[in-house]
């Protein structure tokens, strides 16, 4: 995943002289990655599709400047994750601004569609309980889990030391083991 | 506990060095607990790589696509206008430019004393006088 291939090179260079073919080529062959990504952050919602797009449109528009320092996945998925931290900063501040004292006192989980996708129920608990976790945390489960990425390209599209993954992710486990205890009956019944 | 912990959730993702085997394989031996810990770590963990993610809906490429298109096109107007802007103009400033210095030339040619009100040809005229110039028009 370190070193750029030839055929993306090949790809950025026909893109940059506006080659639209390429770029569908490169939005074919990093959509299902990026869509993982976005979806393990931001969770199950109708802005997936619209960061999704707005990864590929910052991804051309920043071609010219690509310098092939990481290979064209990090670079995209790094673009997705800036998008997608945003836009959980977003939901923050609007949810501050727009709640009512009452809620404020007594916090309602996000009402997100988590029925837009076939997932059994334990796998909706788990979603729900990712929403949770802090935008660090989530980065590092979408990634590492939820997209499957190893430690080392984890670290490398975080630009974080591969130890400070590990921790996060230890950090994460054990707050989801927490989280997931009032539906331990649940979560475990399909592996026992 | 705690660190022994630590080494568990690390022997998920990574290769322990042979005294943190050592440790941790005593340790699930003589400990039911932490057995148990081990064995919900990983249903978390099978969990966690079972989601399914979705894919991006089928028109997706056409309209990312579509939008770049759509901003090359907003580009090429806007390099236009400001092609039209600098070029364009460039012949109206710089017949404009010529006119004004010949009436600063011809201001100066005019008046009595060299300075910059003179060149102007802007005249030491009182609110007064405007105003009954305006008035008698």
């Amino acid at each position: 995943m370190d070193v750029i291939s030839e055929h993306d090179i090949e790809l950025i260079r026909r893109v940059i002289s506006c080659d639209y073919s390429a770029f569908k080529s490169i939005v074919e062959k990093y959509e299902s990655k990026i869509a993982a990504v976005i979806y393990g952050i931001i969770g199950p919602c109708t802005e997936v599709e619209d960061i999704g797009q707005e990864t590929f449109i910052r991804l051309y528009k920043g071609l010219k400047n690509f310098k092939g320092e990481s290979n064209l996945e990090t670079y995209i998925t790094r673009i997705a994750i800036n998008l997608s931290l945003n836009e959980l900063k977003k939901r923050k501040k609007a949810k501050w601004m727009f709640l009512t004292m009452d809620e404020i006192k007594h916090p309602v989980n996000d009402i997100r569609d988590y029925s837009r996708i076939e997932q059994d129920e334990t796998n909706k608990i788990i979603l729900q309980m990712i929403d949770r976790l802090s935008p660090k945390l989530r980065s590092v489960i979408a990634l590492r889990f939820i997209s499957g990425y190893s430690i080392k390209e984890t670290a490398k599209i975080l630009q974080i030391a591969e130890g400070t993954v590990m921790s996060r992710l230890a950090r994460a486990q054990n707050k989801l083991k927490s989280l997931l205890k009032p539906f331990w009956g649940d979560i475990d019944e399909k592996d026992n | 506990m705690k660190k022994i912990i630590e080494l568990l959730i690390k022997s998920f993702d990574s290769e322990l060095n042979n005294r943190d085997k050592i440790d941790l394989s005593d340790a699930l031996e003589h400990s039911k607990e932490l057995q148990m810990e081990q064995c919900e770590y990983e249903i978390i963990r099978n969990r966690l790589f079972e989601i399914k993610t979705p894919s991006f809906s089928p028109v997706f490429e056409q309209n990312v696509i579509r939008k770049i298109r759509q901003l090359n096109d907003e580009g090429n107007i806007a390099d236009q206008l400001f092609y039209w802007l600098v070029y364009g103009f460039r012949r109206l400033g710089l017949s404009a430019a010529v006119a004004a210095v010949i009436l600063m030339v011809f201001n100066l040619g005019q008046a009595e004393q060299f300075s910059i009100a003179a060149a102007f040809g802007v005249s030491d005229m009182i609110l007064e006088k405007i105003v009954i110039k305006v008035l008698f028009l």
